[in-house]
This record gives structure tokens, C-alpha cells and sequence, in this order.
């Protein structure tokens, strides 16, 4: 189904008071969507459960950025990103994404939770280039060190600020809010 | 989910899929008991058989079709029993078609992942200020109302928690400074107090030194002025002989004019003895003992002119050395005026010597009031930082009594150097203010400062009072020392 969706460049959007909020397996299968995810990815439920999150995975996107997520997911840490999805239609969203890991009353990982809020503007204007320079350097190295390749890149954008990654993703969403 | 659900309230009244089938089995059973009554009373009839066999179809997929909102309604209740019990994870799925059922379901389902977000977002911050990062806050947008609300006052939570950790953080550094700083100045200051023993020690062997000088000099003083007496007198001495042997020496001059006198009369006596001899011989015979007396007398002249010679020859030799004597108990006299001039200048020195060692002393004695004022100067200083140290809680290897800088001023060593000084009267307020205002902070400190904030002003402001009696102290023990020696001078 995903690969048959070709993106068309048009952009959909939700407000400030929603959240795209989704919750999956430990494989990164679907488990839950609120109805917020339904209305603009378009997909209806049954669509959606039981498949991997990324369906909405926009091409734009570069793998180490999800490299980035699955590994601070691996050491029980919440991720954070500005990451550009897309619908049914093809269409893209920006979300500026939080996920974390879902423990049990025991705390064993048990899924994973993840809130979308629009991602500011200003933010998108800032992390725009820096994935498409990522695409770029995916494209090329070999398959399989691709995304660490772009990923070095990623991190050294908060590095020549003295900021960790999360410091400095939250300063860019947390300045957009502002204005 | 039954356990939990069968509640007090509810064990006798059945559930609503219980109900259902129960209506429907009545349903039935009504239709059933109406087709065969009517068969019974007015025979078969296609209708009668019909008509109850469609009922229990239509009960049948009514029961099936109850089923699954039902189902989801007993999900929704596991959901929110499992929420009760703490897990906000779950939620409600496949609820299309459902109406008001899924509805429901949707509400609650998005109203738990409000609920997730919020205890989410309150979990992961809190767990980033216990790592001591403070700059995840809380993402409250996309949530209502309250849920905002409540987040952004854990924000400012977490701001005051920031503040508030720099706040702990400076306090640590500034206060294991200062511990260091304590426990390093009680050692400096105790090495001090030493030097200021050992310099009190020094001072007081220079001082014996010095009395011991200015009493040797008097002593030698009081000698050499014997010894210019003794001089005096052989000077009074050598005088007097020098007068005497001028007076012997005029007087032998005396003796030869004397004899000059005799030479002379013996030379006329010679020559009336040769007229008598002339004329006794013009007399012949008659005259001839006058004569011999005229020869005799002529003898007696000559022997009494050799004999004056003589005498004069043993004058002069007698004059010749009193001359010299004369000239001896000059020159001797002179030497002995020198000698004395000499020993005159011995003796202003040995008084110069005696009295630069006196100012010795005084400077010296000024110089041990000002070291033993320092000492308590230095024992006050470290009475109130081991007092310090104490309601701090970093130093205990010193007690507070330690060199009470109390004792001097009871042990009568205080009393015995300044006790006629006004200052040293004027001691005793300051130095009991300070003694008690000490005494209170280290009560208070016993209490629980940590927490109380009038305690711990408490303490502040008896330290405060202590260091204001300290100062009083210190400035009259100057004063104390100034008054003693102004006194002196």
C-alpha cells in the first residue's frame, strides 16, 4: 500500500490544541491511533492497527533519524523530532514528535507512546536542509552504514553549540512556540 | 473483571447481556406459550409456527449482535479497572459501528491518552531534574484546561528546583571553601598563638638580659666613681707634696743665705782674729796669750767656713732633688688628672649605659604587653571561629573552652599586668556578652536550624551580637595596653 503512494508536495495540517497520539508494539507495530492520527494521516482503524509506523514514513525523511530514535528508545529514553510524515494521499505533515517507552507495573518495555504536536515553522526552516543534506550523504555511502554516516552528521549540528541533541531540538521547538 | 464488577450493590441485580437474554428468552417463550395456546383453542395455522420461529431468530441475532458492544463495554471496564490499578497503557480498539458505544469508547480512549501525556510528560521532566537536567519542561500544548495548567506550575516548580539546586550548589562550594578555610585558619592561627608564646618567651629573657645590663652598669658606676674618688685624693696628695717639697726647697734656699751669712761672719771673724794676732804681737809678751786666743778664734773661723761649704755643698745636692722630686709629682699629677678624665668618661658612659638599658627595659616591657595582648587578641579570634566550626559541624577536634580567651583575665595574670588600668575594667561587659551570645548559638544549634527559619536567624543574630562584643573586646585590650604605658611614659 505505502509504496504505491506517491507524496505530492501538498501540505496538511491540524491545531495547536490536537495531538496525533499512536502507541505500538515493541516492533514498532501499530497498537492504538487516536482519531486525531486517523483524520489526518487518513487512514481509518482498521488500516492502521497491526501495521508498522512506518506507513507514514515521508521519503523526505532520512533513515538516521530514525537510527537516532530506535537507539534512545533501546536505553529508555524518550526521543524527540522534528519529523515529516505523510497520509494516504501523499500529502506531508510536519510533527514535532515525543515518543517513549511504555513500561509495565514492573517496568519491562512493553511499547512504545508517541504525541505529535505541529512542529513550528521556524523549527521546520532549520531542520529542512540539515535532512536533506542527511539524504544526501545516505545516498551515498553503503546501505548498512548510511545511517550512522548521516546520523554523525545530525549530531553535530547541537554539538557546535555545546547542546545535546535533545537541549537543542527542544530550544528550536520550544522557540517556534514562542513566536 | 466479574471479582471487581459484582460489587455490593450489584450482586443481585443482573447485567445488561443477562437482561438482554432474559427479554428475549421471555420474548420467546411469550410468542411460544401464545402460537400454542392458539394451536390449542383454534387449531394449526402456518402463522402460529412461523411467527415463533422467526422470534427466536431475530432473539438469536439480536443476542449475537448485543455481543459486541457489550464486549466493548466489558473492555472499557477492564480498561479502566486496569487504570484504577495504575496502568494508564491501555485502550480501546475496533469500535467502528459501534454508536454510542464507540462513542463512549473514543471519549475514554482520548481522554486516557490525556492522562498519559500528562503523567508522561510529569514523569520524564522529574526524571530529568533527578539527573539534574532542568531544561526538559513540560510540554503542555495540545492539553486542556486543567491538565495545562497543572503543567505549567510544574514548570515553575522546576525553575524554583533550578534556582534552587544552583542555590544548594553555591551554598556547598562556599561552605567546603569555608570549611577548608576554618580548619585551615585555626592551624595558621594556632601556629601563631605559638609564635606569640615563644616570641613572649623571647621578650622576657631579653628583658632579663637588659635588667641584668643596667644593673652591672650601675654597679660599674658606682665603682669607677670609688676609683675617681681614689684619684681625687692621691691628686690632693701629690699637691700638697709638690707644695711641701717647693716649701723645702725655699727653705733650704734659706739655709744657704743663712750660711752665706755665717761664711761671712767667719770671714771677718778670721780677719779680727789676724788683727788681734798682729796687735797681740805688737804687745810682745803681754799679748801673747791674747794671741794664742786670737789663733784659736782664727781656727775656729776657718773651720766654721769649711764647714759652712760643706753644708752649702749638701744644699745644693738637697735642692737639686727636691727640684726633682718637684718636677716628678707634677708630672705624676698631671697623669693622674688625665687618668681621672679618662675614668670620667667611663663613668658617663656606664651612666648612658645604664640608662639606654632602662628605656631597654620599658620599650621591652611594652613590647611584652603588646605580645600578650595580641595572644588574647589571637585566643578571642579562635574562641570564635572553633565557635564557628562548631555550629557548623566541621570541626570538632578543638573544644569551644579551648584557651578560653576568658582565663587570663581570671587567672590574675590579666589583673597583675593591666589591673590599674580603666580598660581593663571595662573588659569584663563586652567579654560576658560575647561569652553569652556564643552560648546561645550553640544552643540553638542543637536545635533544628535546618528547617526552622527563626532558629537559624537565631544563630545568625547571636553571632552577629558576638562578633559586635568580640570587637568591643579586642579594641579594649588595645586600649588596655596604650593606657598602661601612656601611664609610664
Amino acid at each position: 500500500m505505502k509504496n504505491s503512494i506517491k507524496p505530492t508536495g501538498k501540505e496538511v495540517r491540524f491545531n495547536d490544541r490536537e495531538m496525533i497520539i499512536s502507541k505500538s508494539d515493541l516492533s514498532g507495530r501499530v497498537t492504538y491511533a487516536n482519531r486525531c492520527f486517523m483524520r489526518v494521516a487518513n487512514y481509518s482503524e482498521t488500516q492502521v492497527l497491526g501495521q508498522q509506523h512506518s506507513l507514514i514514513r515521508h521519503p523526505d525523511m532520512p533513515r538516521g533519524v530514525f537510527r537516532l530514535l530506535w537507539d534512545t528508545l533501546q536505553q529508555n529514553r524518550e526521543f524527540f523530532g522534528l519529523v515529516k510524515n505523510m497520509n494516504s494521499d501523499g500529502d506531508f505533515y510536519w510533527v514535532f514528535a515525543n515518543i517513549t517507552p511504555d513500561c509495565d507495573l514492573q517496568g519491562n518495555i512493553i511499547g512504545y507512546y508517541s504525541v505529535r504536536r505541529p512542529a513550528p515553522a521556524s523549527a521546520v526552516r532549520v531542520i529542512e536542509p540539515v535532512y536533506r543534506r542527511m539524504l544526501e550523504i545516505e545516498r551515498n555511502e553503503p546501505k548498512n552504514e548510511a545511517p550512522l554516516a548521516s546520523l554523525a552528521y545530525l549530531m553535530e549540528l547541537p554539538a557546535q553549540e555545546g547542546l545535546s541533541y535533545d537541549q537543542f531540538i527542544l530550544n528550536l521547538y520550544q522557540q517556534g512556540e514562542r513566536q | 473483571m466479574s471479582q471487581a464488577m459484582r460489587s455490593q450493590t450489584s450482586r443481585h441485580s443482573p447485567f445488561l447481556n443477562q437482561k438482554f437474554i432474559i427479554c428475549c428468552t421471555v420474548f420467546v417463550t411469550l410468542n411460544l406459550l401464545l402460537a400454542g395456546w392458539q394451536m390449542l383453542t383454534l387449531g394449526f395455522s402456518w402463522p402460529q409456527v412461523l411467527v415463533p420461529c422467526i422470534s427466536i431468530a431475530f432473539s438469536l441475532y439480536a443476542i449475537a449482535h448485543s455481543k459486541r458492544p457489550i464486549a466493548t463495554l466489558n473492555q472499557m471496564a477492564r480498561v479502566i479497572l486496569s487504570c484504577r490499578e495504575g496502568d494508564l497503557h491501555q485502550r480501546i480498539t475496533h469500535t467502528a459501528g459501534l454508536g454510542e458505544v464507540g462513542k463512549v469508547a473514543w471519549e475514554l480512549n482520548e481522554f486516557l491518552d490525556l492522562v498519559e501525556t500528562y503523567f508522561k510528560e510529569i514523569n520524564t521532566c522529574f526524571g530529568m531534574v533527578a539527573e539534574r537536567k532542568f531544561y526538559r519542561r513540560a510540554l503542555s500544548a495540545g492539553l486542556p484546561g486543567e491538565f495545562a495548567t497543572s503543567l505549567s506550575h510544574i514548570n515553575q516548580a522546576i525553575t524554583a528546583m533550578e534556582e534552587n539546586t544552583r542555590y544548594v550548589m553555591r551554598n556547598r562550594l562556599s561552605s567546603s571553601l569555608h570549611a577548608l578555610n576554618t580548619s585551615n585558619l585555626l592551624t595558621n592561627l594556632r601556629g601563631n598563638q605559638n609564635d606569640l608564646n615563644v616570641v613572649a618567651a623571647e621578650i622576657e629573657s631579653v628583658a632579663a638580659i637588659a635588667e641584668r645590663n643596667r644593673d652591672n652598669a650601675h654597679d660599674s658606676r658606682q665603682e669607677v666613681d670609688q676609683l675617681n674618688d681614689s684619684l681625687a685624693h692621691i691628686n690632693e696628695r701629690m699637691q700638697s707634696m709638690a707644695e711641701s717639697a717647693d716649701a723645702l726647697g725655699n727653705a733650704s734656699g734659706s739655709i744657704g743665705q743663712a750660711l752665706r751669712i755665717i761664711a761671712e761672719i767667719a770671714e771677718q771673724t778670721n780677719l779680727l782674729a789676724l788683727n788681734a794676732a798682729i796687735e797681740a804681737a805688737r804687745a810682745g809678751d803681754i799679748g801673747r796669750g791674747f794671741a794664742v786666743v786670737a789663733d784659736e778664734v782664727r781656727a775656729l773661723a776657718h773651720r766654721t767656713k769649711q764647714a759652712t761649704g760643706e753644708i752649702s755643698g749638701i744644699i745644693g745636692g738637697f735642692r737639686e732633688r727636691v727640684g726633682v722630686m718637684v718636677e716628678q709629682t707634677l708630672s705624676t699629677g698631671q697623669q693622674s688628672a688625665k687618668v681621672s678624665a679618662q675614668v670620667d668618661a667611663f663613668r658617663s658612659r656606664f651612666s648612658e649605659f645604664a640608662s639606654s638599658s632602662q628605656s631597654t627595659i620599658e620599650q621591652l616591657s611594652r613590647a611584652k604587653d603588646l605580645s600578650f595582648a595580641s595572644r588574647v587578641k589571637m585566643d578571642h579570634i579562635m574562641y570564635m571561629q572553633n565557635a564557628y566550626a562548631r555550629v557548623e559541624g566541621t570541626d570538632s577536634q578543638y573544644g569551644i573552652d579551648e584557651g578560653s580567651p576568658q582565663d587570663w583575665y581570671h587567672n590574675g595574670t590579666g589583673q597583675a599586668l593591666f589591673g590599674q588600668t580603666r580598660a581593663y575594667r571595662d573588659l569584663e561587659r563586652p567579654q560576658s556578652d560575647m561569652h553569652q551570645a556564643v552560648a546561645k548559638a550553640m544552643d540553638l544549634s542543637a536545635q533544628d536550624w535546618e528547617s526552622d527559619e527563626q532558629v537559624h536567624d537565631g544563630i545568625v543574630n547571636a553571632f552577629n551580637s558576638a562578633e559586635g562584643a568580640s570587637r568591643e573586646v579586642i579594641r579594649q585590650i588595645g586600649n588596655m595596653v596604650d593606657e598602661k604605658h601612656r601611664a609610664q611614659a
